[in-house]
């Protein structure tokens, strides 16, 4: 029975971490400092 | 809620005296006359209209418009159905025969991430490159159709091929403008690789992605019911990347637009109507809308506004919003 308990423990530690492991995003262009401004001027030529 | 949104857009678009609208909801016509009086009715097998406008469910776009075609009408279709954007090209001997223009893809996405790749595009001397990714949905329906479409596998244009992908893979984080940031984003039977590469048939790599939920990534392989989306969904953005060359060089252009996906589509829709002028005969995607400047302004008269990273300058400038 403690067996069977260490292995459940086990595959639920390892559920809990995958499940995190999904939550994250992986790579991607990452953000310039400062932001998003709007087109004008020269932009829109 | 695109079509309603849509209505509204045309009421304030010069050139456009009447809106007839055909809707299995009898109440949003009473809405919108109680808004504008008679310039809204219902439509009836009779009227004689100039430009339909389809915002139908999946499936519903290419009958309705070979109809309207004969009919001797011009078609915007608001469809991110592959099947439907298929239908629709086939469509182009008839528009040309008629006369008549079948303006399709015209939403959030494809739509407006088609006129930024243009945008974008018509600044570069060769186009190598171009990613699209997109988050939110216009309504009930169109969330739904989102869901549907992430859960189906499509494809992407790599090196001179199109290659299969698993639903949900690939998965990579976008970042768009605040208050979204970034999200993770995914394949999906996407209609934009099929769009882009015929009008850059240069580029490499094409490829267009849908943002997940965070409960998806957990429960993705649980069936759930899931709740009734918010009637006109919150806000959403379409951002594009476009790599290539300009004199030789290495240039990228980032562009993006914020606000409810529905206020997007509806936005676009009115203002390729009131550019009408440009039109011409045949099916086409807004890959080919040349005058983006000219489109870009009326949005933004619109109160849809495209945005692009800000640089070092612009926060010296204080020109970060």
């Amino acid at each position: 029975m403690a067996a069977i308990r260490r292995a459940m423990m086990a595959l639920g530690l390892a559920g809990l971490v995958g499940a995190i492991l999904r939550v994250r995003g992986t790579g991607g262009t990452p953000p310039r400092t400062g932001g998003w401004r709007e087109l004008t001027g020269e932009d829109l030529r | 809620m695109v079509a309603l949104r849509t209505a509204r857009e045309l009421m304030g678009t010069d050139g456009v005296d009447t809106v007839v609208i055909q809707s299995a909801r009898d109440d949003r016509i009473g809405l919108m006359r109680s808004l504008f009086g008679d310039r809204v009715g219902p439509w009836r097998p009779t009227d004689v209209t100039e430009v339909v406008v389809l915002c139908g469910t999946p499936g519903s776009a290419p009958e309705a418009a070979a109809d309207a075609l004969n009919r001797g009408a011009d078609v915007v279709a608001v469809t991110d159905d592959v099947a439907d954007i298929e239908a629709l090209r086939a469509l182009d001997e008839v528009a040309r025969s008629m006369g008549r223009t079948l303006l399709f893809g015209v939403g959030a996405s494809p739509g407006m991430s088609c006129v930024l790749v243009r945008h974008a595009a018509n600044a570069l001397d060769e186009v190598l490159e171009i990613e699209v990714a997109m988050v939110g949905g216009g309504g009930p329906n169109c969330v739904r159709q989102r869901q549907r479409i992430l859960a189906t596998a499509g494809m992407e244009w790599r090196d001179g091929e199109w290659v299969n992908y698993p639903a949900g893979s690939g998965r990579q984080q976008a970042w768009f403008p605040e208050p979204i940031g970034p999200r993770d984003v995914t394949r999906g039977s996407v209609v934009e690789p099929l769009l882009l590469h015929d009008a850059y048939p240069t580029a490499r790599r094409i490829t267009s992605k849908l943002a997940v939920e965070p409960a998806t990534r957990i429960l993705g392989l649980i069936p759930r019911r899931r709740g009734t989306p918010s009637p006109e969904g919150g806000p959403g953005s379409v951002r594009v990347e476009v790599y290539g060359t300009v004199d030789g060089e290495p240039s990228s252009f980032v562009y993006a637009v914020l606000d409810r996906p529905a206020v997007i589509a509806a936005a676009l829709v009115a203002s390729v109507i009131a550019h009408r002028k440009r039109w011409v005969p045949g099916a086409m995607d807004l890959s080919s809308w040349d005058d983006t400047v000219g489109l870009l302004n009326e949005l933004a008269r619109r109160g849809v506004k495209a945005a692009t990273p800000a640089t070092p300058d612009d926060i010296d400038g204080l020109n970060v919003s």
